[in-house]
């Protein structure tokens, strides 16, 4: 992994952003700080500002596992594209059966109240075509973390079970990930490339894409991530996003 | 069956086409600092960022032999530059540099335009 801001990076993003670009976000932990409740995570007023002004000259997507209507609520009209649900929904061409996955989602929820009764700390988010069970409220975090992962063991049909910041996501098996996502709406908008940031787990599956027309950037360094670039913090972002416009305002 | 003689008016032609993208390319790399490949390998480097050489001679139709030394061309020239995959060092990715995108934007026009007039005096294309 390579520090973003360094000489080697700057270089690489200015060669994407001289091209028909994507610039493609997660939201939680990204473009917002992570919180104790998902409801309070919102981003700061720069940062919406530089987002819709980015907007403006180039396209740009939100990829984040929140469900679409929420991504709608917390960006009113000002992104046009929005994926959910890591992937599940907005996609353009998506070949997912949303009934099976309607189906998944709803016998899991049954079986985890009962898996998990009224455990203090837990939360269990229901975005319709997946579930994240929170437990960053839990005194008790390897312990609540492994109970959860015991019960996800137990779930029929199997999920895709994604670990994340204090959250463990519960995704309907042959379900699109974030990957897939991205490339559909690259190939959608005929689009060559793309940058991409996440902060999480999830965001592995487009850091784990063997496509190096995907600049990926990690927010936080971690040795085992397959980002290619790194943010030091998530405040960073103002800065990156700050960087893309003046390169684009510079040679466009 | 085609005529020896139709066959020899062919190759004729050929050989002079020849010449002609060969003066073509002289003229442009006086002019504007790039020759017709070296533009369209630069084009293509712009468009698919971060491609390895393997992808990018496979878009551009050569084979992976012939683009190196044009790579080092156009990186010697510093429009260009190599740079290792950070996940595999082995790999090396081909990007534009700030330079590179500069020269085709302020060289483009006048690009088209020597194009334009070799083609009215030597009837490049059919």
């Amino acid at each position: 992994m390579k520090f973003l801001f360094s000489a080697t990076g700057i270089r690489t993003l200015e060669a994407f952003c001289f091209s028909k670009c994507l610039f493609a976000f997660d939201y939680d932990g990204t473009l917002a700080k992570i919180v104790k409740a998902p409801n309070d995570a919102l981003m700061t007023k720069t940062t919406e500002n530089l987002l819709e002004e980015l907007n403006s000259k180039a396209p740009v997507a939100i990829i984040s596992g929140r469900s679409l209507n929420d991504l709608k609520k917390l960006f009113k009209h000002s992104i046009k594209t929005m994926i959910g649900n890591h992937g599940i929904e907005g996609l353009p061409n998506n070949r997912f059966s949303g009934d099976a996955a309607l189906d998944a989602v709803l016998k899991w929820k049954k079986k985890l109240a009962k898996l998990l009764p009224d455990n203090p700390g837990i939360q269990i988010e229901d975005k319709v075509f997946s579930l994240a069970v929170h437990y960053r409220c839990s005194r008790e975090k390897k312990s609540a973390k492994s109970r959860i992962l015991d019960c996800a063991g137990n779930l029929e049909p199997p999920p895709r079970v994604i670990l994340g910041k204090c959250v463990i996501n519960l995704i309907p098996a042959g379900a699109p990930h974030k990957g897939v996502a991205l490339m559909e709406l690259m190939l959608d908008r005929g689009l060559t490339c793309a940058v991409y940031v996440g902060d999480d787990d999830t965001d592995e599956d487009v850091f784990g894409l063997s496509e190096l027309r995907i600049m990926t950037v990690r927010v936080g360094m971690k040795a085992a991530s397959r980002a290619r670039f790194y943010l030091k913090r998530q405040t960073d972002i103002n800065r990156l996003i700050k960087l893309i416009i003046k390169i684009r305002n510079d040679i466009l | 069956m085609i005529k020896q003689a139709s066959m020899m008016e062919r190759a004729e032609y050929l050989f002079k086409t020849s010449l002609n993208i060969q003066q073509l390319n002289r003229r442009l790399e006086k002019a504007v600092g790039l020759s017709l490949v070296q533009w369209h390998v630069l084009r293509r480097v712009l468009e698919l960022p971060g491609s390895a050489a393997g992808v990018l001679a496979k878009e551009i139709g050569v084979h992976p032999g012939t683009l190196t030394p044009l790579l080092k061309r156009l990186q010697g020239k510093g429009y260009l530059f190599l740079e290792p995959d950070a996940l595999d060092a082995r790999k090396k990715t081909i990007l534009i540099s700030r330079e590179g995108k500069t020269k085709l934007l302020t060289a483009e026009k006048k690009f088209f335009v020597i194009i334009d007039e070799c083609n009215e005096t030597k009837h490049l294309f059919l």
